[in-house]
């Protein structure tokens, strides 16, 4: 009774597994095999290197460079607002000596990751847009800095948490000879905690810059949306948003059909790609 | 404190107080604009009015976003708990192992649109299921599959080797020993884990625009009917520019239903913190 009951769970969590696994192997398959097909009428290089993204004009061109550039542009933006803020953070954090007070930012931090991004948006829209209407004198405040300032607020959670963790570690293993040498905890962290966690700041930010190039809602109610070459202040297209704005319209099998999957491809190889960067900059 | 710290605690303390004071610049901000707007009227109505939603309310997306969320987590927890049963304690092949969990963190780091173009072009298409709630589902549980395998699976390798044996020596085979001992265990991490992902479900619009949320549908009444979620309604209130006022009540809805997850999810955190100074 109980060896068949063992038997039944074993081919049970096997099934699952196999189904789990075919089903995430065909979501990388599926979109390859689908933007594959846009390279017989397509040039690799022209579609990579090429300016004009107008699909339906009657001679239609496939280029994606701008929105690459969009998507690395903000997301580089985000990084370089995010980081300073995020390191600073995740520095207090690692060296808070009261549990309760801890525990209650940690907390924070994991509801602000928790937020849908489309509220982003509308906040992004209402205050950041906004702003930067006022302060520059913009006629449209969509751009790529409302972007960016946008996605900074959206990684700064995965930025300390992923900092914080490793900074704690040092400081728990030099606390208390650093407390016998009669060390500051200030200096403490300046000189050997702060210069220690290099490889852990490296980490938080390939996972932001992942986070951030993938991220669709936020980035594209704020950004603007023209497939132009982006400016710091003027608007620009990222690929997520590209696709979502376009494959609602994109008739079944079309070149346009197959050249945002093939968009959809070229997101996903940059983002597997950070993604191994990520697990083999953690591990050393 | 000396002059060189002063700087670096001004910049540590700085920082913290923004990062913190983040959520509650948001949470006001949202719940401040949407006073007035939140009646019983506009929570338990139909969206109505030309354009559609400019008046009326939205129940048909409070609905909806809750019926997708349950459907996603329903297969994305079924399948994790599975795996990451079969990883820890099965899986006697290291290739098998790492292959597994390369898939895995391969699909972590793929963004929600892709997955809703693999929804669309598959689910949707392929497989015929149409713009439907099963299918939106199906992709939102792709989406959060990861979050909850790599999880329980980080859990389950924490159980202590010494309680496996213990219970392996006694004679007691392994599908006894995990309903006996583990799922009693780890009942509150494992519901807490997948209470998370829930939350991380119901607010991705990316995925679930392209593959079954429609700008006015009813109350969904089976799995291959099109449906209504809170944050596309809320991207095309402001999209569109068709009402602030309901974007903002429906951006509150969203945000209250977010935070009563998260809450749910804190719970065993709490409980665990009371007994500590």
């Amino acid at each position: 009774m109980n060896q068949t009951l063992e038997k039944l769970f074993i081919l049970l969590s096997t099934i699952f597994t196999v189904i789990s696994a075919v089903l995430l192997f065909l979501v990388i398959i599926f979109i390859a095999k689908e933007s594959m097909l846009i390279f017989q009428e397509v040039n690799f290089f022209d579609f990579i290197c090429g300016l004009t993204w107008n699909p339906l004009a009657g001679e239609p061109r496939v280029g994606i460079l701008p929105m690459i550039l969009a998507t690395f542009y903000v997301s580089i933006v985000a990084i370089l607002i995010s980081l300073p803020i995020g390191i600073g953070c995740a520095l207090e954090l690692a060296a808070l000596e009261n549990e309760r007070l801890k525990s209650f930012c940690t907390s924070i931090l994991g509801v602000l990751a928790g937020i849908p991004s489309v509220i982003y948006g509308l906040i992004g829209l209402l205050v950041v847009v906004k702003f930067l209407e006022k302060k520059f004198m913009l006629a449209a405040g969509e751009s790529i800095l409302s972007g960016g300032i946008v996605l900074a607020v959206m990684v700064l959670p995965y930025i300390v948490s992923s900092a914080a963790e490793t900074m704690e570690k040092s400081y728990v293993q030099y606390k208390e000879t650093s407390l016998a040498l009669g060390v500051s905890k200030s200096y403490m962290l300046r000189a050997l905690i702060l210069p220690n966690a290099k490889g852990a700041i490296l980490t938080s930010m390939i996972l932001a810059f992942s986070r951030a190039m993938g991220e669709t809602m936020a980035v594209m109610m704020v950004i603007g949306n023209s497939p132009i070459l982006p400016k710091l202040l003027g608007k620009g297209e990222t690929i997520p948003a590209l696709i979502a704005l376009e494959i609602g319209t994109a008739g079944l099998g079309s070149l346009h059909y197959h050249a945002l999957f093939t968009a959809g491809f070229v997101l996903m190889i940059f983002l597997i790609f950070l993604n191994a960067l990520f697990y083999t900059t953690q591990k050393v | 404190m000396n002059v060189t710290n002063f700087p670096l605690r001004c910049w540590t303390i700085i920082s913290t107080v923004l990062s913190i004071g983040l959520l509650f610049f948001l949470l006001g901000f949202v719940f401040l604009k949407a006073q007035g707007v939140i009646t019983l009227n506009f929570i338990l109505a139909k969206p109505a009015g030309f354009p559609v939603g400019s008046a009326g309310g939205i129940w048909p997306a409070i609905a909806g976003s809750l019926l997708v969320t349950l459907i996603a987590s329903l297969f994305a927890s079924i399948l994790a708990f599975f795996s990451a049963v079969y990883m820890v304690f099965y899986c006697r092949d290291a290739r098998i192992h790492l292959i597994l969990n390369l898939i895995i963190q391969c699909i972590a780091g793929i963004p929600s649109i892709v997955l809703g173009l693999f929804g669309y072009a598959f689910l949707v298409i392929k497989l015929k299921l149409g713009l439907s709630i099963l299918a939106s589902g199906l992709t939102l549980a792709i989406m959060i599959f990861p979050f909850i395998q790599i999880r329980l699976q980080k859990l389950f390798q924490e159980t202590s080797k010494q309680l496996l044996e213990a219970s392996a020596s006694l004679g007691i085979n392994q599908a006894y020993t995990i309903f006996n001992l583990l799922l009693p265990m780890y009942r509150k991490q494992f519901l807490s884990i997948v209470t998370l992902a829930s939350g991380f479900a119901m607010g991705a619009a990316a995925p679930v625009m392209l593959t079954g949320c429609m700008m006015n549908a009813p109350v969904p009444k089976s799995l291959a009917s099109p449906f209504m979620s809170l944050p596309y309604h809320l991207y095309v209130l402001i999209g569109q520019g068709i009402s602030l006022e309901n974007a903002y009540g429906t951006a509150f809805v969203l945000m209250t239903l977010i935070l009563f997850l998260n809450l749910l999810a804190a719970i065993p955190t709490i409980l665990r913190m009371r007994g500590k100074p």
